[in-house]
């Protein structure tokens, strides 16, 4: 038997750009191969894929406003600090300019890379919806996806802390009361900080943080003594 | 006189079986004194829920337990040679279980887990393992165990040692550590956390209100991170610490009285930023307080270099 068909052979022979005689020896060889024969199929079927693809992913309108919003909300709030000096406003419209465009630029980015990987992973159904769910979170990210992430284990401890409140002391629980208060009150002022700035990457690291610490006081107070 | 003779030498044996027939109750309900041989690397797990356990590590391949238990609580100490368990039992009638106290000599080599609620717990001279829980109790360690994990909810946790791993958490309590570690992770919700003297490998200290203090001589191997939502950040390291830090208070101030660097504004002119460089770097400092404040101090020569 003939040498295998190398891979550009292959690509060529699946989208008909092969010269006639290139296109018998490969058949001729395609005809007694199953391993290439087995390649040649999969190539077909990837670029069958491709051209299924939509010609454009756009995200939801709601996101590119809420970006636009907040890059413009951002600007103007410094703009109005220094309003009676025309050249730094006139700096900072044209800064923020490009920041829409450089965010505008970002969505494309983000909208053809969720093209390619949907694309890449067309063949694994399951994966599909989690991918969509990524790609639009990767755009944007409210501070509620941190409190998401950890609300059904919260829920979960906190209604198993308040079924056992009877078994616990009474300076346990007070214990217990007065420090997830110390906690929910950092948690709150972080919220509201990152309400106002979103993007405070060093925030939003602290008040995820501050999300575990309470995830891991709830889970020991849960594992408790009863009658301590 | 002679029937009443009879009466005064049938006394005793009245008392006697009086006191057979309380024998096992008046055992349980004050002192205890038993021991085992086991393995020099025995597990072994204490409970007692209120009162007091001691441990002792020692030279002997064997335990040994004094102490005395409340009434109407039972004493029990079951297992093999490798794994042993001993504690304080209450029966399911009992409303409300006494205070016991208990010193537990064990081989030095030994893994214990101490479990209680409103329990003090003292460890020393134990070099395995130590697993140390108290709700409201104090827990007290002196020594290095290879590893050490301790929780209390509002009882203050002290170690004077250096144990190679440590995992310490309060929430009210007051954490306060004579020593070092090469892996460490210690936190309180509100109490003080305070750490002096140790060299750390890789150090985690961390609270939400509490206020965190740092002495020590970190070396070019060593990661730090201070982290405290509310409360100051107090590093207090010598003059000629080499190391990268990078300082963050996201709303509150940061001051350097070491190497008098000049914070710059956070962002949006919101808090205040330090990261530098000193001696080339070597070691990592981080920390981070949202509201709180951060503060550089010199350490003290130590006495021999003055």
């Amino acid at each position: 038997m003939t040498a295998h068909l190398d891979d550009l052979v292959l690509h060529d022979h699946a989208d008909a750009e092969l010269a006639a005689d290139a296109r018998a020896a490969a058949d001729a060889h395609l005809a007694h191969c199953d391993d290439c024969r087995a390649r040649l199929e999969r190539i077909r079927a990837l670029a069958d894929a491709a051209r299924a693809l939509p010609r454009s992913v756009e995200p939801p309108a709601a996101v590119w406003s809420a970006v636009r919003a907040a890059i413009t909300d951002a600007a103007m709030r410094v703009a109005d600090d220094d309003a009676t000096d025309l050249a730094a406003v006139r700096k900072r419209r044209l800064a923020m300019r490009r920041r829409l465009s450089l965010a505008a630029a970002a969505l494309l980015l983000v909208a053809a890379s969720s093209s390619i990987t949907a694309w890449v992973m067309r063949s694994r159904p399951g994966d599909r919806d989690q991918l969509a769910t990524r790609s639009a979170s990767v755009i944007a990210r409210p501070v509620t996806d941190v409190e998401q992430r950890f609300a059904s284990d919260v829920a979960r401890l906190e209604a198993s802390l308040a079924a056992r409140r009877d078994s616990l002391s009474p300076e346990t629980i007070r214990t217990v009361e007065a420090s997830l208060r110390a906690i929910d009150a950092a948690l709150a002022e972080a919220r509201d900080a990152l309400a106002r700035d979103p993007a405070d990457g060093a925030l939003r690291e602290l008040f995820s943080a501050t999300y575990e610490r309470k995830l891991d006081f709830l889970r020991r107070a849960d594992r408790l003594v009863s009658r301590s | 006189m002679i029937r009443a003779r009879r009466r005064l030498r049938a006394r005793p044996l009245t008392l006697a079986l009086v006191a057979l027939a309380f024998a096992t109750p008046l055992e349980a309900q004050t002192k205890v004194a038993q021991g085992r041989a086991v393995n020099r690397d025995v597990s072994l797990r204490i409970f007692n829920l209120a009162g007091s356990v001691r441990v002792v590590g020692w030279a002997r391949d064997s335990i040994a337990v004094v102490g005395s238990v409340a009434a109407g609580d039972r004493f029990m100490m079951g297992g093999t040679p490798s794994g042993m368990k001993l504690g304080i039992e209450t029966p399911p009638a009992s409303t409300t279980g006494g205070r016991a106290h208990l010193e537990v000599r064990v081989p030095a080599g030994s893994r214990v887990w101490v479990k209680g609620g409103a329990t003090t717990i003292a460890v020393e001279g134990v070099s395995g393992g130590l697993d140390l829980a108290s709700v409201e109790g104090a827990v007290q360690v002196a020594g290095s165990p290879r590893e050490l994990r301790v929780e209390t909810m509002s009882g203050d946790i002290t170690i004077d040692g250096s144990p190679v791993w440590i995992r310490a958490k309060t929430a009210t309590g007051r954490l306060t550590m004579r020593g070092g570690s090469d892996d460490a992770e210690l936190s309180t919700v509100s109490g003080a956390l305070a750490v002096d003297g140790g060299r750390f490998g890789r150090g985690s200290f961390q609270s939400v209100s509490g206020d965190v203090t740092f002495a020590g001589r970190p070396d070019e191997s060593s990661a730090l991170a201070f982290d405290s939502h509310g409360g100051t950040i107090e590093l207090r390291l010598p003059r000629d610490t080499g190391a990268d830090f990078d300082l963050r208070s996201l709303r509150g101030t940061i001051a350097d009285e070491i190497f008098g660097r000049q914070p710059v504004p956070g962002r949006q002119g919101r808090g205040q930023l330090l990261a530098f460089a000193f001696r080339g770097g070597g070691a990592s400092i981080f920390a981070t307080t949202f509201r709180g404040h951060i503060v550089l101090r010199a350490l003290p020569l130590p006495a021999a270099a003055k």
